[in-house]
């Protein structure tokens, strides 16, 4: 496994973290995501713009005015990125004679 | 001679990083979520001794009883995912997190079948005392357990999570 089988959109820990967690959610909200990733407003909203212009995830708004959130949804591209990406990490770290790492999976 | 060009160890620990940061995000979705407040047990006791008293009513009135009871869960629980704000899919949950699901939906059926059993056994409304009390104490019990175990997965993960408030 070399690098060259690495996602360069997926490479950003914060965006491989945020399309992980939806990896493993029927929905996503925004201020939950926010907080479980520790990042602002701003940099999670360019994170996740970012992975919805490559078509990795779908978003949807509720409610309206202060109880107006967004929800965000992996989409079968996205789950299919993140499944190989994980595959290339895996890889990456099990190539390494004493490096081992939680095996993770993308399912 | 290797076949592909090796990984540095920057690379591998890098691939490594990547790996725990996402392992960390994902047990979020099981670690973080908001305590439900006192009255949320009970108000499902109700509504599951509810649905035993529709049966001792006439036919139309049980229809129209098991739909507005079913409505009220439904609108508690999408109330519940809304303030959690994630839908965990299930897939992957941590073993200790499971396992208190899985003792969940035991403890789901077996209350079923005891209310079942005390309805054609005893009488409707000893069937609806024994709802009552059966559901409030599961959803009670499984709180408690559920914030244990997720209590215990947050701290196994070394990760310290924020107390979120009540909804």
């Amino acid at each position: 496994m070399t690098l060259d089988h690495l996602n360069p959109l997926l490479s950003n820990t914060k965006r491989l973290a945020a399309l992980g967690v939806l990896a493993k959610s029927s929905e996503v909200e925004f201020v939950f995501l926010r907080q479980a990733l520790g990042l602002s407003d701003s940099d999670l909203s360019k994170q996740m713009g970012a992975l919805a212009d490559a078509d990795y995830l779908t978003t949807r708004k509720t409610g309206k005015g202060r109880n107006r959130k967004t929800w965000f949804k992996i989409t079968g591209a996205g789950r299919k990125a993140i499944r190989q990406h994980i595959s290339a990490l895996n890889g990456l770290v099990h190539d390494a004679p004493n490096a081992p790492a939680p095996p993770v999976d993308g399912r | 001679m290797e076949s592909e060009p090796a990984a540095s160890a920057s690379s591998r620990n890098s691939a490594a990083n990547q790996l725990k940061a996402l392992h960390d995000a994902q047990l979020s979705i099981y670690t973080r979520y908001p305590t439900v407040s006192r009255w949320y047990p009970p108000i499902f006791g109700l509504l599951a001794a509810a649905m035993v008293v529709a049966f001792a009513t006439p036919p139309w009135l049980t229809v129209v009883l098991w739909v507005v009871v079913m409505c009220v869960a439904g609108i508690g629980v999408h109330w519940y995912l809304d303030k959690r704000g994630v839908i965990p899919s299930g897939r992957g949950a941590p073993p200790a997190i499971r396992r208190e699901m899985r003792l969940f939906y035991v403890g789901y059926c077996l209350s079923i079948a005891g209310v079942i059993a005390c309805y054609l056994l005893v009488s409707w409304w000893a069937a609806a005392l024994l709802a009552f009390v059966i559901f409030t104490a599961l959803i009670t019990v499984y709180e408690a357990r559920y914030a244990r175990a997720a209590e215990q997965v947050a701290s196994a993960a070394g990760r310290v999570e924020l107390p979120r408030n009540k909804p």
